[in-house]
C-alpha cells in the first residue's frame, strides 16, 4: 500500500472510531447531544479541512489518487457528512455554514426585539396593573422561559436556540427579582446576587452553557465579596471599588477545577479558571491604583507597587499555567493583564519625572524586548514540540 | 438537559421572588417606622410617559448643617457620634495618616430618624423644599424609637453614611487649623417609592415638576397631593394613600 492507501486507511480507521462514538446511543440524554454535536461540527469542519488539503497535495503532485480510492474515499466522506447533517444538523459545507450564522445573528436580533417589545408592553400598562398581578408576572416570566428553554432542549432544537433561551430565563430572572424588590419598595439586598449567581449556574449545567456559567461565577464572587464587606461593617455596595474582597472567591474559582479533578463537562474548568484569573487581576488592579482604600496604614506608594508587581507576577503565572494546559485563553487573558500591569507600573515609575517623549519611548523599547521574549518562547516551545 | 437541575432552577426562581413577597408582607404587618402624611414637597412625582405608567415618588429630605461649607453633613454627626456608631475613629485627627485612614473607610447602612415640620424645620425658616429633617443616626432601630416615639412625626428608614475627615475650607481654600471628622448622611433606602394602582390613578393626570432655581423670597409652587406613607416593620416604605390638594385642580 502507497501514501495514498496509509492516508485512506488511517481516514477510514479514524472515521469508523469517530463514527461508532458519535452514532453510540443516539439521543441517550441531552448532555450527551450537546457534546456530540460540537463533536459533529468538529468532525465536519476536519473533512472539509482535509478535502481541501488533499486538493492542494494533488495540485502539487504529493500525493495521486487512483480513481477507484478516489471514489471509495469521496463516498465514504459523503456517508460520514450526511449521517452527521441528519444526526446532528452539522454544517458540512461553508455556504451552508455561512447560512447558519447568518440565521444565527437574525435570531439574536430577532429574540432581542421580542424581549424588548414584552419588556416595554409591561412597561406600558404597568400603572394600571393591580399588584397581584404584576408580582405573577414578575415570577411567572421567567418561569414560562425556562420551562420553553427545557421543552426546546428536550426536542434536540439546535444548541444556539436553546443558550438564547436560557440567556433569556436568566436575564429575565434579573429584571423580574429587580422591578420586585422595586415595587415592594424593599431596600436593595445583596442576597439577589446569590439567587441570580445561583441560577445562572443551574441553567448553565442544565443546558451547557459556557456564558452563563461564567455570569452566574461572578454572581457569586460578587455576593461572597458583598458577604466579607457586610461583616467587616461596611454597606455592600461599597465592594465595587474595593478589589481585596473579591480575592478569595477569584481564588476560589481558580481552584475549583483543580478539585474537581477535570470532571466537569463542556469545557466548563477554563470558564472557571477564567473567571478565576479575571476576577482576581481585576481585582489587583483596583487595589493597586487604590490602595489607600485597603490598607490606610503604611505608604500608599509602597503598597500599590506591591499590588502592582503582584499583578505581573500572576499574570505572568496565567500566561504559564495557560501554556501548561495548551489554553489559548488563559494565555491570552494573562498576557493582557501582564501588558496592562506593565503600563501601570511604567506609569507610575516614570510618567511624572521624565518628558513624555521619552516615556512613550521607553514604552515601545519595553514592547520590543517583550516581543524578543516571546519570540524566544516560541522558539523553545516548538522545539519542544519537535523533539 | 438534567431535569434535577431544571427543577433547581425553577425552585430558585419561585424561592427569591417568594422571598421578597413574604419580607414584604411581614415589614406591613407593623409600623414601627412611622406614619405620616406628606406632601408632594417631600414626595415628589417621577416623569409619567405613555412608555412607562409605573409612578414612583421620589423622597426629599433635608439636613440641617451649621454652615454652607458643611457640604451637607449634619453637625450633630461628629467624632463622638460616630464612634458610637461603630466607625473605626482610632486614628487622631491632627495624625498625618488621618486623611488616608478616613478615606479608606467605607460607608455603612444604618437607621436614620426623619423628623417632620420639627425643630430643624422650623429653624431653617421653611426655606428648603422639604420638611423632613434627618435629626439621628443609629445602630439599633428599637433604641431610637425609645427615644423618638412619636410614629406620626419621627420615621425611621434606612440610610447610608459615610465619614470623612473635614480638613480644608473649600469657601478660603486653605487648610482648616483644627480639621474634624464628619460624615454625610448619602442616601436614605429606597430612594424611590411606588404608588400601586390603586392609588395612583390619583396622580396620573398631573405633570411632573422639575426643581426650577427660585429668586430669593419666592415661595415654592403650592404641593398639588398628600400620601400617607407607613414605614414597616422592616423599616420600609409603602403607600397608604393618595389624595389631591386645591392645587392640583389649577395646576391642570
Amino acid at each position: 500500500m502507497g501514501k495514498a492507501g496509509l492516508a485512506i486507511g488511517a481516514v477510514r480507521e479514524c472515521s469508523s472510531r469517530h463514527y461508532r462514538h458519535l452514532l453510540a446511543e443516539p439521543g441517550r440524554s441531552h448532555v450527551v447531544d450537546l457534546q456530540q454535536q460540537r463533536q459533529a461540527q468538529k468532525r465536519a469542519d476536519r473533512i472539509a479541512a482535509f478535502r481541501a488539503e488533499l486538493a492542494e497535495l494533488e495540485k502539487e503532485q504529493g500525493l495521486t489518487l487512483t480513481p477507484d480510492q478516489r471514489t471509495r474515499l469521496e463516498t465514504h466522506l459523503q456517508r460520514v457528512l450526511a449521517e452527521l447533517d441528519r444526526q446532528f444538523g452539522a454544517d458540512i459545507s461553508e455556504p451552508e455554514k455561512r447560512i447558519s450564522w447568518s440565521m444565527r445573528l437574525v435570531s439574536l436580533l430577532g429574540g432581542l426585539a421580542f424581549f424588548a417589545a414584552l419588556f416595554l408592553f409591561l412597561q406600558r400598562i404597568w400603572g394600571a396593573l393591580p399588584p397581584v398581578a404584576q408580582v405573577s408576572v414578575l415570577v411567572f416570566v421567567p418561569l414560562l422561559l425556562l420551562a420553553a428553554t427545557a421543552c426546546f432542549a428536550g426536542r434536540k432544537v439546535a444548541h444556539y436556540y436553546v443558550a438564547l433561551l436560557a440567556l433569556a430565563t436568566g436575564t429575565a430572572s434579573v429584571v423580574g427579582l429587580n422591578a420586585l424588590g422595586s415595587i415592594l419598595n424593599m431596600v436593595p439586598s445583596p442576597h439577589a446576587l446569590l439567587a441570580w449567581g445561583a441560577l445562572a449556574v443551574l441553567l448553565a449545567y442544565a443546558f451547557g452553557q459556557r456564558l452563563l456559567l461564567g455570569a452566574g461565577l461572578v454572581l457569586l464572587c460578587a455576593w461572597t465579596a458583598t458577604l466579607l464587606a457586610t461583616r467587616s461593617g461596611a454597606y455592600w455596595e461599597d465592594v465595587w471599588g474595593r478589589g481585596e474582597y473579591f480575592i478569595l472567591g477569584a481564588v476560589l474559582l481558580y481552584a475549583v477545577p483543580a478539585l474537581s479533578r477535570g470532571r466537569h463537562s463542556y469545557d466548563f474548568d477554563f470558564v472557571y479558571r477564567g473567571c478565576g484569573a479575571a476576577v482576581g487581576l481585576i481585582a489587583l488592579l483596583v487595589l493597586s491604583k487604590s490602595a489607600d482604600l485597603c490598607c490606610p496604614g503604611p505608604p500608599t506608594r509602597m503598597v500599590e507597587t506591591l499590588y502592582q508587581l503582584a499583578g505581573l507576577l500572576l499574570s505572568a503565572g496565567v500566561v504559564w499555567h495557560g501554556l501548561r494546559l495548551g489554553r489559548n485563553g488563559l494565555v491570552n487573558l494573562g498576557a493582557a493583564a501582564f501588558v496592562t500591569f506593565l503600563f501601570v507600573c511604567l506609569h507610575g515609575w516614570w510618567w511624572d519625572w521624565m518628558p513624555k517623549y521619552l516615556f512613550f519611548l521607553l514604552l515601545g523599547l519595553t514592547a520590543l524586548g517583550l516581543l524578543a521574549v516571546f519570540r524566544r518562547l516560541r522558539q523553545r516551545l516548538t522545539g519542544r514540540s519537535e523533539a | 438537559m438534567k431535569r434535577a437541575l431544571v427543577l433547581a432552577a425553577a425552585v430558585v426562581v419561585l424561592v427569591a421572588n417568594a422571598w421578597v413577597v413574604v419580607s414584604t408582607l411581614r415589614n406591613r404587618g407593623d409600623t414601627p417606622g412611622g406614619n405620616v402624611e406628606l406632601t408632594e414637597r417631600e414626595l415628589r412625582l417621577l416623569p409619567i410617559s405613555d412608555d412607562s405608567t409605573a409612578v414612583f415618588l421620589e423622597l426629599r429630605w433635608e439636613v440641617a448643617s451649621n454652615e454652607p461649607e458643611d457640604d451637607g453633613a449634619p453637625a450633630w454627626l461628629n467624632a463622638v457620634k460616630l464612634e458610637e456608631l461603630g466607625f473605626d475613629c482610632r486614628v487622631p485627627v491632627d495624625s498625618p495618616h488621618a486623611q488616608d485612614h478616613y478615606h479608606s473607610v467605607p460607608s455603612a447602612l444604618l437607621f436614620v430618624v426623619l423628623e417632620f415640620e420639627g425643630d430643624a424645620w422650623k429653624k431653617s425658616g421653611g426655606s428648603r423644599p422639604s420638611r423632613l429633617f434627618v435629626v439621628d443616626v443609629g445602630r439599633d432601630a428599637r433604641r431610637l424609637r425609645t427615644q423618638y416615639p412619636d410614629t406620626a412625626r419621627h420615621l425611621i428608614s434606612r440610610g447610608v453614611v459615610r465619614p470623612f475627615l473635614k480638613n480644608r475650607s473649600r469657601r478660603e481654600n486653605r487648610p482648616l487649623p483644627q480639621p474634624r471628622l464628619s460624615a454625610r448622611i448619602e442616601s436614605v433606602l429606597p430612594q424611590l417609592i411606588f404608588v400601586p394602582s390603586s392609588h395612583s390613578s390619583v396622580l396620573q393626570g398631573l405633570r411632573h415638576r422639575p426643581d426650577s432655581p427660585r429668586e430669593k423670597g419666592e415661595a415654592a409652587p403650592p404641593p398639588r397631593y398628600s400620601v400617607t406613607v407607613s414605614w414597616g416593620a422592616h423599616y420600609e416604605p409603602w403607600v397608604r394613600s393618595v389624595r389631591l390638594l386645591p392645587a392640583a385642580a389649577e395646576s391642570k
